[in-house]
This record gives structure tokens, C-alpha cells and sequence, in this order.
């Protein structure tokens, strides 16, 4: 290197600055990655080193580069991860059992050839001379411009025609038929007055009960006789046996429920639901 | 809505449906609705500013009225109490007899049914304890139509709250309509020769000198004595029944609304030091319901 | 950061900021957090009182002259409530959730230019009313929001809570998908005025403002700016029937009133935005060399940059006022099915028609007649199209033979599935 490139090298105080303020917080950020021990955390630390790379194209004169390294790979490429690490679930650490034999040292092995490379590439290359931008020089954008759709207008084509076969592909594989005739909204209470003959309900099921003792779902609540509704309580609910009774004190001027046990006040109302409601088959809850 | 719509289902709209621009503009016609609406005067009442008074068949806070010479139209016969769907009533009675001021009077002189001696209702008895929850009560008026002196109506006061469970409970103090200018308080004998009938056809029109000068001998500072006298020789005409008032126009201030309220009398006392040590035996029954 | 930026950005950009001293930026910087904190507590105290006058009440009435002080005694209420934290809620990015949102709506407006360049009064020093630009600016709005889509994202996720998590999805899904076509309608205005340089873009509009010959690209930024902010009708993140309130649940205190303030500082980002693309900036609302331009120097045109602004803030209020939720998928339908092929297909368009009269340089008139013919020739078959027959109701599917060669098969199309085993079973202990 000669001392003429050294010169070329130098940057301005300002952005000497900003790169010794931002370059060990990316390197912390990116030791991060590897240490945290949550996944959303190891995506932010990703996401904080983007954006500071990005902040360091600004500086270098690129801001197209910079810009669209937020807009893309954080706004965009990112989110995807965090979206999928999000829905994994809150509490869902990195199991640490290893499932490929020997990944550790695999992982090494090519880590440490990725180092070679790069220290390879980053001795040997030179740096040219920067020459400050001068005021008749294109804007950034426009060089790009001239760059991508004149002088590789063709590969930035095919690449763009590639994508789209990609996302295209994408799509029909993920593609289901749909096995049933769509249920609109028309049909659905169509069907619903038709269940009317035969027991069905029209209007929304009970809510279930909700007294001092227990705010619950699986409550079933009281009829205006007294009795507990048991079709206010969850089907599903109901048939894993999960459905609680209603308190005893409230269930004592049924006339069923002569039994003092808990249990049996739960269980023995249940079976006559109030008239009203006929058989109690879910008409209203499953369609 | 398209055409073909209306002719398979038959549907045919209500409203005359838009030609030309109109059709075209309708979708987007909600946001000249809301525009309009901008300009339009407000729906509003701007309420602890100005009050406004609700229908004369409004539902409000009660009242225990009284007669015109002062005496309570109450008797105390718990109808209104067992009348009341929410149980929000509580009700004592008394015998006028055992009036402390008739302790005096020696036992076995004064008839249950004697309109001498003192009374705080015409006849026999009156509302010892008149206790209304309005925690609990639904206002549905049929203690109003239950009592039979017309002691108990309803007024158009609706500025019912609290920041206690004690003090949604009002005393008979708090219930019994304020005094007319004219009216003589209670407790005095009832107009001589009267019965409880005569008061309740509404044949006493103001207290009488005999009962102005009964009240003299035995409470000569009381603030009603000089107006009931001037109505007895009648240089002022006889009171009309006074109703609770809604409190006075507030403004944002605190100082501005207890001002207001006191000026009218209809703000209830607090529940602390005077009034609950004069009633004091009383009240702590009540509130241990 | 400002020299350093613009060292070698001169070549798209209008104002011009070769001069700037960094006091004047630090003192600029300043100006504009205090101009955007004064606008939300301005704006909030607006919104409820245009909702209120369109829904036939008056509004907030107490606190202050007609109650313009509201807004302040909310803030105090706000950082006087006690600080919730929740127990199962991932602690630094709770933390950071509400301070990325701010921040990141802190910084679009940077680049939006208030007015043309300004003397301070009795100085000479003149500097445009502009914090700085660059040729990619409306890309760095752009970038500011997808990074405050992260303050949404983590404050749901960091909640610990499900109804957060499913507003943050809900919210992210939409800030995304609606972004797309923001950037596409925003294209043709790039298209147009030739840079992405906020400052270039207003220079660009002294002839006419590019809502009027770009309709469709305007039409597509104002919905997907309703969207992109979160708003009523398509608040969907925070539907309180359904969410809650969305992201926002779990917070309280000070943190909720961050992201509050994001929310509307949001709105006037993108008001602002609206403004300078569409409706000319800081131009003032007359023709080119009305009074010999005096109404575009000086500082008048801040003045007129502030009322377009308010104008937008407006018409969001009138559209909470008028328009109800969306269901969410109609409302993904209508932004993946009809704004971005129609701002994509307008991009499209708008590139012929440059290339027509830039590159080939066909004359006016001719370029006239093959657009008319064009039309013409689009709209024909449109009149003539069949009408849509309307589908009959789905007949009652035949029920499928589940083992129909003797092992166990899909349903063909149109076969009903059997009702599951679970359907219509008993209770146990139940005597029916």
C-alpha cells in the first residue's frame, strides 16, 4: 500500500468517530448473537448490527445502499425470523441437545475455512483512493440506476424472472384444494333456521356462569327456574368431563337436585335441561 | 345492492334509490352524512354546568311530605317497607303519646287519638325510623303507591351518589320534605279539634295560633315561630308544600358546588357529628340491618 | 451525521445544505421533536372534538378554553398512574418496545421539507426549512417505519400475554402488506418528479400537484396510509371487540403513552408525507407566479405546509367519524388484491407514458390519440362484457363412503365429510 492510498483511506472526523462509536457495539451485538440464549434476542442482536451496518453505508457516501439495507433485509427479511421465533412460543429456549452427529465440529470446521477465506480476501485486496464526490457527478441513486437497467439490464431480468418462478412455486406447493363448497355467511343462517324444526337455536347459546365463587368457562350458568343450563358450557369441555358444577347454594331450589353431594348436584340437573332450550344439541355453537 | 339481486330474491327497497350522481357518489355518501353532522347543534346536555330537569314522571329521590302546618304526613305503618321488591325500606313506628316532650303530661291525660299534647303526625303514630337504601333501591315507585297518607312521593332530585356504603342509606331527615316558609315545626299538637281525617282531606290550610303559642311556651327560640304566627293572623297566605330542588348549576369548582347546594338546603349533611348524635340510637339500629 | 451524509449527495437535491453549521442542524433537530410533541397534543384534543361535533356532542369541553388543555391533563394522568409490570413479560425488550416505536417515528420527519430556505430575522444567515435531505430520502421514510414496525412486533411479544401477541401479528401483517403498496404509489411520484429527494419533489410540483395527474397512485397512498397507521377502519391490531387492545395491553403508565405518542406522530408522518408528495408541500394553493411568488418565500410557506398537514390530520378524523372495521380478511383482500395490483398496474402505465414522451418523444398530440385510443379500446369490451351469472347456493354435497376401496380415502370435491366421532356424544353420566 503505498503511502498515496494510506492518504485516500483516511476518513473525516465525523464518520471516524461514528465508526468508533458504532463498530464495537456491532461487534458486542455480534458476539451477542452467538451468547444470548433466547432466540429473539439473538434476532435482535442481528437486527441492531443491520441497521448499524446501514448508519456506516450512509456515512460512506451510499445511501441508497444504506437505505435499502433497513428496508429489505431489517424491515423485511427479519421480520420474517422474529415473526416465526415469536410464534414458536414465549417460553421456548434453544433445545441444546444435538440432533445432527458432530455438528459442533462441522460447524468449526467450516467456520474456521469462512475465517481463512476472509482474512485471505481481506489482506489482499486494495484499496483505491476515494475521490470526494464532485458536484457534476450523478446522484447516487441514478448511477445505480444506469448500472442495474443499462449495463445489466439482462441479469437483473432473469433475476427478477427467477423470483417470481420462485414465489410462484412457493404458492403451489403451499397450494390446498378446497374440498368442500365454501360455507358463506348466507348458507350458514340458511341452515341455521332450517335446525330450527329439529331443535336447533337461532340465537347465540348461554354464556356460562359467572358467580362470586368461580368466573369460569366451565360453569355452566342458571336458568331463570334456577337449574344449571348445561349447554352454556363448552361442548368440548363437556365431553372431556372437565365441565365443573354449579355452586350448591345457587342449585338448592331445583327441584332435582335433592341430593346435598356436590357432585350429584352437578351432574343430575344436567341431564333436564330447562325446556326451553329443548334437546341441547348444539345448533348455534358449531356452525 | 345490483339489480340482479333485486330481481332474483324479489327484494324490493324501502327508500328511493339514487339516480345518476347520487348512485354514483352512495358509497362514499356516509362521509357526507358526517360532515353535515359537523354543523348540526349538539344533542347534549351540558350537565353538571347546566342541569336540566328530567320529566315530571321521573323517578327520583323520595320524599316525606308534611301537612301545612307543619306536622310529617307519615305514620309510620311499614307499608311502603313491605311494599318494596328490593327491600331498600326500613320503618319504625311510633305513638305520638310517648313523645319525650309528653313525658310530662301526666299518665293516662292524653288519648291515643287526642289532637292535644305534642304530635309529629296527626292521629296516633308516626315514622319513628324512616331508612331508604338507595344501594338497594330500584325505584319502581310502588312504595309511592302503596302509602296511604301520601307521606311517601318521589321528587326529580337524580344526583344520587356517594362515596359511602353508610351514607347511601338516608335518614328520615335526609327524606323529610324541607319546611315552608309558614309551616311550624314539629312536634305541636294538631289543630284543635281536629282528627286525622280532616288532615289527610286536607281541610288544614296552616298552623293556628293555639298551636304557635304552644310551641312559644315550650321552644321560644324556634326559627319557624315567627312566619307560622304571621300566617295564624294571617298576614301571610298559607304555605304550599315545598320540594327537594336538584342542587344548583355546578361549575368545575368544589367550593362552587358545596356553595350552591347549601344555598338551596337540599344537600344532604354528612353523616357524622350533629345529625347522627341526634338521631343517634336510631341510626345505629338501621344501619346494622 | 448531517455533513457527512450530504458530502455526496449534492446531485438530486433541491435545498441546499453546504452551509449548515451544526448548531443550525442541533437547533433544527430541536425544533422539530417540539413542533411534532406540541402537534399530538394538538391532534389528539382535535380528533376527539371533530369525532365529537360528527357524532352530535360536543366533545372535550373542561379543561381549559374549550377544552384544548384535555390532552395535557391526559399526559399528566398518564405519568402519574402506577407503572404495571408484567410478571411473565420478557423485561429489557418490554422495556424497548415503546421507546423503538417512538423513536423510529421520531425520524421521518427530517427529511420533510416545511418550507423553501428561510432568513433568520435579523441575521443574513438563510438555511432551508428542511432538517436535511438526500437522494433517497422518501426511502429512509420508508425504512423509518419498517423499523418501527419492530416497537409493535416486540412490545406484543414481550407482553408474555396471547391477546399482545395476536395484536402484533395482526399489526405487523398489516404495516407490511401495506407498505407495499404505499412504496408502489409512491414510485410514480418518483417516476414523475425524476428523485426521491423531498425537496426535489416539491420543486417538481410548481406546475400542478401530482395528486391530480397521479389519482390512482394518490388514491392507493391515502388508504394504505390509513392502514399503515393503524386507524380506524382498519384498526384491526387493537380491535377492542376482539383484541383488547391489541399490542398495547399489557402496557400502562408511561410506557402506554409512548406508544401512543408513535401513534400519532405516525399520523402526522404520514400526513406530512401526503402533503409533500401529493399536495405540493410548502407551495402555496395558487398558480405558478401568482404575485410575483411572494407567497412562497419567506416563511409564509410554512404556514401553508402546517395547514395541508392539518388538512390530512382531517380527513383521518373524518374517516374514524364515518367508516366502521373491517374484517380482517376483507381487509387483506383489499390490500394484496386491489392496491398493490393497481398501483403496480399504474406503475406500469405511468412508465409507458414517460417513456412516450421522454425517451421516444412522440409529440403531444399524437401521444394524445393513442392514449385515447387505449381507452377506447379497454373500455369496449368492459361495456360489453356478459353479466356475472350468480352462482347457486352450494347443493348438499353427497356424504363420502370413507373407506371406499376398502382402506381409508379423502373426500373427492363436493363430498361432505362425516360428522366426527366426538360430534353429538353424550355427556358422561348423563341420562338421555
Amino acid at each position: 500500500m503505498t503511502p498515496d492510498e494510506m492518504a485516500g483511506m483516511t476518513t473525516s472526523g465525523g464518520e471516524a468517530f461514528l465508526f468508533w462509536v458504532l463498530a464495537p457495539l456491532m461487534v458486542l451485538a455480534a458476539l451477542g448473537l452467538l451468547f444470548v440464549r433466547r432466540a429473539v434476542h439473538a434476532a435482535l442482536c442481528v437486527v441492531f448490527v443491520m441497521v448499524s451496518l446501514a448508519i456506516m453505508y450512509i456515512a460512506s457516501s451510499a445511501p441508497f445502499l444504506g437505505v435499502v439495507q433497513v428496508v429489505v433485509y431489517t424491515g423485511a427479511v427479519m421480520m420474517l425470523f422474529l415473526f416465526v421465533l415469536m410464534l414458536v412460543g414465549v417460553d421456548a429456549s434453544d433445545s441444546l441437545t444435538e440432533t445432527i452427529r458432530g455438528q459442533r465440529w462441522i460447524g468449526l470446521l467450516l467456520g474456521l475455512g469462512l475465517a481463512i477465506v476472509l482474512i485471505g480476501v481481506v489482506s489482499q485486496a486494495t484499496f483505491r483512493a476515494g475521490a470526494p464526490p464532485t458536484e457534476d457527478q450523478v446522484a447516487n441513486p441514478v448511477g445505480l440506476a444506469r448500472i442495474l437497467f443499462g449495463d445489466y439490464v439482462l441479469a437483473m431480468e432473469t433475476v427478477g424472472v427467477l423470483l417470481v418462478t420462485a414465489a410462484m412455486g412457493a404458492l403451489m406447493l403451499t397450494h390446498r384444494r378446497r374440498l368442500e363448497p365454501k360455507r358463506t355467511q348466507r348458507y350458514v343462517a340458511e341452515q341455521r333456521v332450517k335446525a330450527l324444526a329439529e331443535g336447533g337455536t337461532l340465537t347465540p347459546l348461554p354464556a356460562p356462569g359467572v358467580y362470586a365463587q368461580s368466573n369460569a368457562m366451565d360453569t355452566p350458568a342458571l336458568g331463570p327456574d334456577g337449574r344449571p343450563l348445561e349447554h352454556s358450557v363448552s361442548r368440548v369441555l363437556r365431553i372431556r368431563g372437565q365441565e365443573k358444577a354449579a355452586p350448591a347454594t345457587l342449585v338448592e331450589t331445583s327441584p332435582v337436585a335433592t341430593s346435598s353431594s356436590v357432585e350429584q348436584t352437578a351432574i343430575e340437573p344436567a341431564g333436564e335441561v330447562s325446556p326451553v332450550w329443548g334437546t341441547g344439541r348444539d345448533g348455534g355453537e358449531d356452525s | 345492492m345490483t339489480d340482479d339481486m333485486h330481481d332474483e330474491t324479489g327484494y324490493q327497497p324501502l327508500r328511493p334509490q339514487a339516480k345518476g350522481l347520487g348512485e354514483f357518489l352512495a358509497p362514499v355518501a356516509g362521509f357526507g352524512v358526517t360532515f353535515a353532522s359537523m354543523f348540526k347543534p349538539v344533542v347534549t346536555e351540558d350537565y353538571p354546568r347546566k342541569k336540566v330537569a328530567p320529566q315530571g314522571r321521573y323517578h327520583g329521590r323520595h320524599q316525606l311530605n308534611r301537612y301545612a302546618d307543619g306536622l310529617e304526613k307519615c305514620i309510620g305503618c311499614e307499608l311502603c317497607a313491605w311494599a318494596c321488591p328490593a327491600d331498600a325500606i326500613y320503618v319504625e313506628g311510633a305513638s305520638n303519646a310517648d313523645l319525650p316532650e309528653n313525658a310530662d303530661a301526666a299518665p293516662g291525660t292524653l288519648a291515643a287519638d287526642s289532637p292535644d299534647g305534642a304530635h309529629m303526625s296527626p292521629g296516633e303514630r308516626y315514622g319513628r325510623v324512616y331508612q331508604i337504601n338507595y344501594l338497594r333501591c330500584i325505584f319502581c315507585g310502588l312504595c309511592v303507591e302503596a302509602c296511604p297518607t301520601r307521606a311517601l312521593t318521589m321528587s326529580n332530585d337524580y344526583e344520587l351518589a356517594g362515596n359511602s356504603r353508610e351514607g347511601m342509606i338516608y335518614e328520615k331527615q335526609d327524606l323529610l320534605a324541607p319546611l315552608s316558609e309558614g309551616m311550624l315545626a314539629a312536634p305541636h299538637p294538631m289543630v284543635e279539634g281536629t282528627t286525622d281525617t280532616d288532615y289527610y282531606r286536607g281541610d288544614v290550610l296552616a298552623a293556628t295560633q293555639a298551636q304557635v303559642d304552644w310551641v312559644r311556651e315550650r321552644r321560644p327560640d324556634d326559627e319557624t315561630l315567627d312566619a307560622a304566627e304571621a300566617v295564624a293572623t294571617g298576614k301571610l297566605p298559607a304555605p304550599t308544600l315545598r320540594q327537594h330542588e336538584m342542587r344548583p348549576d355546578a361549575g368545575p369548582g368544589e367550593a362552587e358546588k358545596a356553595a350552591g347546594a347549601a344555598a338551596v338546603g337540599s344537600v344532604r349533611a354528612p353523616a357524622t357529628g350533629a345529625t347522627t348524635t341526634a338521631v343517634g340510637s336510631v341510626r345505629h339500629e338501621g344501619a346494622a340491618r | 451525521m448531517n455533513g457527512v451524509i450530504l458530502a455526496a449527495a449534492e446531485g438530486g437535491v433541491a435545498a441546499d445544505f453546504s452551509a449548515e453549521p451544526i448548531l443550525a442542524s442541533v437547533v433544527k433537530a430541536v425544533l422539530i421533536v417540539v413542533f411534532l410533541l406540541t402537534s399530538v397534543l394538538f391532534a389528539i384534543w382535535f380528533e376527539r372534538k371533530v369525532v365529537a361535533k360528527m357524532q352530535l356532542r360536543p366533545g372535550p369541553n373542561w379543561h381549559g378554553p374549550k377544552g384544548m388543555l384535555q390532552s395535557l391533563a391526559d399526559a399528566m394522568k398518564l405519568l402519574l398512574k402506577e407503572d404495571v409490570n408484567v410478571t411473565r413479560a420478557d423485561r429489557v425488550v418490554y422495556l424497548l418496545a415503546p421507546m423503538l416505536s417512538v423513536s423510529a417515528a421520531l425520524l421521518v420527519f427530517a427529511v420533510i421539507p416545511f418550507g423553501p430556505s428561510v432568513t433568520i430575522p435579523f441575521t443574513d444567515f438563510s438555511t432551508p426549512a428542511q432538517l436535511t435531505d438526500f437522494p433517497v430520502a422518501v426511502l429512509y421514510i420508508l425504512a423509518a417505519a419498517s423499523v418501527g414496525v419492530y416497537g409493535i412486533v416486540l412490545g406484543g411479544w414481550s407482553s408474555g400475554s396471547t391477546y399482545p401477541l395476536l395484536g402484533a401479528v395482526r399489526s405487523t401483517a398489516q404495516v407490511i402488506s401495506y407498505e407495499l403498496a404505499m412504496g408502489l404509489s409512491l414510485v410514480s411520484v418518483f417516476i414523475m418528479a425524476g428523485s426521491m429527494s423531498t425537496s426535489q419533489i416539491v420543486n417538481s410540483q410548481t406546475q400542478v400537484w401530482w395528486f391530480i395527474p397521479l389519482a390512482p397512485a394518490f388514491v392507493v397512498y391515502i388508504i394504505s396510509m390509513v392502514g399503515e397507521t393503524n386507524r380506524l377502519p382498519f384498526d384491526l391490531p387493537e380491535a377492542e371487540g376482539e383484541l383488547v387492545s391489541g399490542y398495547m395491553t399489557e402496557y400502562s403508565s408511561m410506557k402506554f403513552a409512548w406508544f401512543f405518542l408513535a401513534e400519532y406522530i405516525n399520523m402526522l408522518n404520514v400526513s406530512a408525507v401526503a402533503v409533500t408528495l401529493f399536495f405540493g408541500g410548502w407551495r402555496a394553493p395558487v398558480p405558478d407566479g401568482f404575485l410575483g411568488d411572494a407567497l412562497n418565500t419567506g416563511w409564509l410557506p410554512i404556514v401553508w405546509f402546517v395547514v395541508k398537514v392539518w388538512a390530512v390530520m382531517f380527513f383521518f378524523v373524518w374517516v374514524r367519524g364515518t367508516l366502521l372495521r373491517l374484517r380482517y380478511d376483507q381487509f387483506m383482500v383489499l390490500g394484496w388484491k386491489m392496491l398493490i395490483p393497481v398501483a403496480l398496474g399504474w406503475v406500469v402505465v405511468l412508465g409507458g407514458v414517460q417513456w412516450a414522451l421522454t425517451i421516444a418523444e412522440l409529440p403531444r398530440s399524437t401521444f394524445f390519440y393513442l392514449a385515447a385510443g387505449v381507452v377506447v379500446l379497454v373500455l369496449i369490451p368492459m361495456l360489453f362484457w356478459p353479466e356475472k351469472r350468480r352462482k347457486a347456493e352450494p347443493a348438499e354435497p353427497e356424504t363420502i363412503d370413507a373407506f371406499a376401496d376398502g382402506y381409508p380415502v379423502p373426500p373427492l370435491p363436493g363430498q361432505k365429510l362425516p360428522a366426527s366421532e366426538r360430534f353429538g356424544k353424550e355427556v358422561a353420566g348423563s341420562d338421555r
